[in-house]
This record gives structure tokens, sequence and C-alpha cells, in this order.
């Protein structure tokens, strides 16, 4: 018997957020590891790893923002800048160890399989969330996806805190 | 379910005890107990965007695998351990071509999936630990032979 195709309880909002949007992740600390640059000095740099790109659990997804999955928080970047907020000052309120990945709308609908809901909060109007068309959540291959995607762009904004950098 | 909230010294103990204590010093053992004690340390918000501290079956598990691993003798680098949105755990290592790892879940199924996203051959799986083990063998294989 042919398994049902999956239907996500998320709707892509591709007219809201078109393909060319900037979508900025936000990666704390855990999420990236500092590593010689290999150009011959001794300079750090941040590099991204897949678990920064991984869906909050439907539970806690559902009792921040009463959303029906496992989904990714990220920021429009159009909307923020059209509500009069910068990225910097989102990075801000989390300190300089954390950054702001870039993924573009169009890639990973195209190349990970993901839609993009809209969800704007009262504080953040430019709030979205990444989903997997797919299943349920997010598996690690899609993580990966995502993050081979954002090291392609590279930092949005990299974070400024290195071990013994202060 | 165990609560991680409960965690103990005790607990924490007991994950070391599964590394074997005689190799002190094996860099490789050093930075694996390091990062499985430092996910047993990990206060629920760890990762600011609301995540659990992972539980520890999850844990054990893990150490399970890495302790399994370091047995066999060969030379497997360091992987990178760390929690999961819902509690579990993921031991992954990542080369230039291609990214591997296992995850081991959260709750009482505590279920095992492994992974693999190779660039070099365009193929990319995962699935139940279970059903994927012959492609799990390879995997860890090309680790060690090809770093």
């Amino acid at each position: 018997m042919a398994q049902e195709k999956y239907a996500s309880p998320f709707r892509d909002d591709i007219e809201l957020v078109p393909d060319n949007s900037i979508l900025l992740r936000r990666i704390p600390p855990k999420f990236y590891e500092w590593t010689k640059s290999g150009l011959g000095d001794e300079k750090l740099i941040p590099i991204f790893n897949s678990g920064g790109f991984q869906d909050q659990s439907a539970t806690k997804a559902f009792e921040l923002y009463g959303l029906p999955g496992a989904c990714m928080s990220v920021l429009v970047l159009h909307i923020l800048q059209e509500n009069g907020r910068s990225p910097e000052s989102v990075l801000a309120d989390f300190g300089s160890s954390h950054g702001f990945a870039q993924l573009i709308a169009g890639e990973l609908r195209r190349m990970c399989n993901q839609g993009i809901q809209l969800n704007p909060t009262p504080e953040q109007p430019a709030h979205a969330v990444v989903f997997s068309k797919e299943r349920p959540k997010k598996r690690n291959t899609d993580q990966v996806c995502l993050r081979e995607l954002a090291e392609q762009l590279g930092w949005f904004i990299e974070p400024r805190s290195a071990p013994g950098t202060g | 379910m165990i609560s991680s909230r409960f965690l103990s010294e005790n607990d924490v103990q007991v994950a070391a005890d599964e590394m074997p204590r005689s190799d002190a010093n094996d860099a490789w053992v050093v930075s694996v107990y390091r990062q499985l004690y430092d996910l047993l340390e990990l206060q629920e918000d760890w990762d600011t965007y609301g995540s659990p501290s992972p539980e520890l079956l999850a844990v054990k598990n893990a150490t399970g695998l890495l302790k399994d691993l370091h047995q066999t003798g060969l030379a497997f680098p360091v992987p990178l351990i760390q929690g999961t949105s819902e509690g579990g755990v993921t031991v992954r290592w990542r080369t230039a071509d291609r990214e591997f790892g296992f995850e081991f879940g959260a709750g009482r199924s505590g279920e095992q999936t492994v992974f693999c996203v190779d660039r070099s051959t365009g193929q990319s799986w995962e699935g139940p630990l279970a059903a994927f083990s012959d492609r799990a063998n390879e995997a860890l294989y090309r680790l060690v032979v090809e770093p």
C-alpha cells in the first residue's frame, strides 16, 4: 500500500517571503567552532556546525509561538529593515559571541526542500520559521543542507569573540 | 524517563566510568570525555532556543558507541558531540566532502539513527541504525582511512 504523502501543517509564504529574501539565523557559540584559517597565520575563524540549523521541538514551538510543529526560527531581513531595526541591534541583545548566518529563501526551498512561514510576534515582526516539507521535523541531513548553504554565503554578522581575545 | 534536572555527580561519574580510564593520556579519550561531561552540565535553554538538557540515557547511549569505537583500536577522528533540541545527543564527524554521524534520541524509545551526506558521491541517507548498520560501518571505516 502506498504511503500517504506528508502534508505539512505549515504554509509556505512564497509571496510574503519571496525567493530572493535573505533569512538570518542566529548562531550561538555552541554551534560554531573557532578554527585556524589555514592561510598561514594564527587567525581563528568561526566555522558553522550543522547543529545550528536544527528545529525547535514541536512542543517548544507550540509553547513559544502556538505553531503546529517543529521548525527553525529565522528573521526575514527585509521585514526587519522595514520595521526600522538592524541585525546588529538584534544581536546586541545576545552578546558578541552570537552571529548571524544567512540563507536565501529560494535556495533552501529548492535545495533543502524546506518552506518558510512568516510568524511575526509583537516583539519581532520579522520572525519566521523554516519547516520541512517532507516530514514533521528536519533530519540531520536537512541540517547539513542548510549549513552548506550558509557556508557558501558566509556569515552575515560574524561573532566577535574568540577564545583568549576577550 | 530520566529527568536531566536531577543529574547528580554520581550520574556524571557513571558516564565517565564508561570510558577506558587507563587511557587517560589518549587525546581522543580526553576530548570525548570532556565533551560528554559538558553535555551533562548543560542546563535548560543551553542553546538559547529553549532546548532541554540532554537526557542521561541519550548521553549513556552515545558513550556506549564511543567506547565501542575506542576499543576497536582504530584511529577515529575526534567527533563533535552535541545536544539536540529534544534532549538527545548527536555524535558527528565532518571532513572536507562529507558529514556523518549518529543521533541518540531522548525519551523511553530513544531512537538511534545514523546519517551521512557525502558530496564526493552525491549520496545522502539517514535512518534507523538497525536498518543502516552496513552503511554505518562503511562510513566509520572511511573515517579511519580517509580522515
